[in-house]
């Protein structure tokens, strides 16, 4: 059983359990209760029980700091999602960037804790990485624009609308539909069609 | 809230994956994702996507290093434990009021070095100034430790504690 007490520094002084500093509240509870939903959101992006655990911390501390400013009971759990999937994508870019972090140097690693699955990290590699890069030349110039604008340039989805003078809803049905076939390129390559 | 199926979540994980829907746009959808495994690895795939798109040239480490066994104690306690702990501290610690009970052997790194400690005893030196509160974890169990004591003692009694904050 996990307790924490208070460690008096004075010498003679017993560790007293009736000086728990443990705070029961339903941050914990709701921790506590959705621990490993938050875990296999996770663990569908990083690879290794270590960096979950790692992401999972992070994540629990973003759920005590923001949490009151989750003003609907049922956009909870969807809010605990997106706290989860973002740090993960923060991990992984993070990651990315580090020598060695990702892509085939990762690929050919075996470790202990290992999950074991295909979360997105182990699908990182430099190869697919590339295929897709390449496979935005084969959209449509009109989506193709759209997305190097949103990406390369950092545009949101008004800017876009003005730089091209198009409506912000055609910028999004570029955008849709340029992911959309972009991740059906994915699939394909993933199934070994490509 | 409207209730969504995976036919109406699809069209829209592009948009997720763009950052352009977030939850508070449209907690329904979020809320479906939160609880179906096939939207959820079709998101995955969007942000892989997402992630191939961004990617540069690799840069120099950005990472925080995690170090083992920077701070430890040595506090006699025969159980052990298997609980993880996470906290923010600043750069470096308070002096003791008065001589410990206990030997205690304290190295604390800079702020924002996490740490990780396998020790079967994690102790959070009294009265640091701007300290957090600490999550800690043991199996399916999350406390929130309030490390507002004169000094606190986190414990278990099953395999070796890690640390991290």
């Amino acid at each position: 059983m996990a307790t924490a007490v208070a460690l008096p520094w004075h010498a003679g002084h017993a560790v007293s359990e009736a000086a728990l500093p443990v705070t029961a509240d339903p941050v914990s509870d709701l921790l506590t209760r959705e621990g490993d939903t938050l875990r296999r959101v996770i663990g569908r992006y990083v690879r290794h029980e270590h960096a979950v655990d790692e992401i999972f911390q992070e994540v629990s501390l973003k759920v005590l700091r923001r949490i009151d400013s989750v003003r609907d009971p049922q956009a909870l759990r969807g809010w605990l999602f997106q706290l989860a999937r973002n740090a993960a994508l923060d991990w992984l870019r993070a990651s990315d960037r580090r020598p060695g972090g990702s892509g085939e140097a990762l690929e050919a690693q075996g470790a202990i804790g290992d999950l074991g699955r295909n979360p997105v990290e182990h699908l990182m590699t430099d190869e697919r990485m590339s295929a897709i890069r390449r496979a935005l030349d084969d959209l449509p110039a009109s989506q193709r624009e759209v997305i190097r604008l949103r990406i390369d340039e950092g545009l949101d989805h008004e800017g876009i609308a003005a730089r091209l003078n198009i409506s912000r809803q055609a910028v999004e049905v570029r955008l849709c539909r340029g992911r959309a076939a972009l991740k059906e390129r994915l699939d394909a390559i993933l199934s070994g069609d490509l | 809230m409207t209730t969504f199926s995976c036919a109406d979540a699809e069209p829209l994980l592009p948009l997720v994956a763009d950052g352009a829907l977030r939850a508070e746009d449209d907690p329904a959808l979020f809320d479906h994702l939160a609880a179906c495994p096939r939207c959820q690895d079709s998101l995955a795939r969007h942000d892989l996507v997402s992630l191939a798109l961004t990617r540069t040239a690799p840069l120099p480490a950005a990472r925080p290093r995690i170090i083992r066994h920077r701070w430890w104690l040595a506090v006699p306690v025969a159980a052990a434990a298997a609980l993880a702990v996470s906290v923010a501290l600043p750069a470096s610690p308070p002096a003791p009021q008065a001589a410990p009970a206990v030997a205690v052997k304290t190295t604390i790194p800079p702020a924002q070095e996490p740490v990780i400690i396998e020790r079967d005893v994690a102790a959070i030196p009294a009265g640091v100034p701007g300290k957090r509160m600490m999550l800690v974890r043991r199996g399916d169990q999350v406390l929130l430790v309030d490390p507002a004591a004169p000094a606190a003692e986190v414990r278990t009694d099953a395999v070796p504690a890690s640390v991290r904050y």
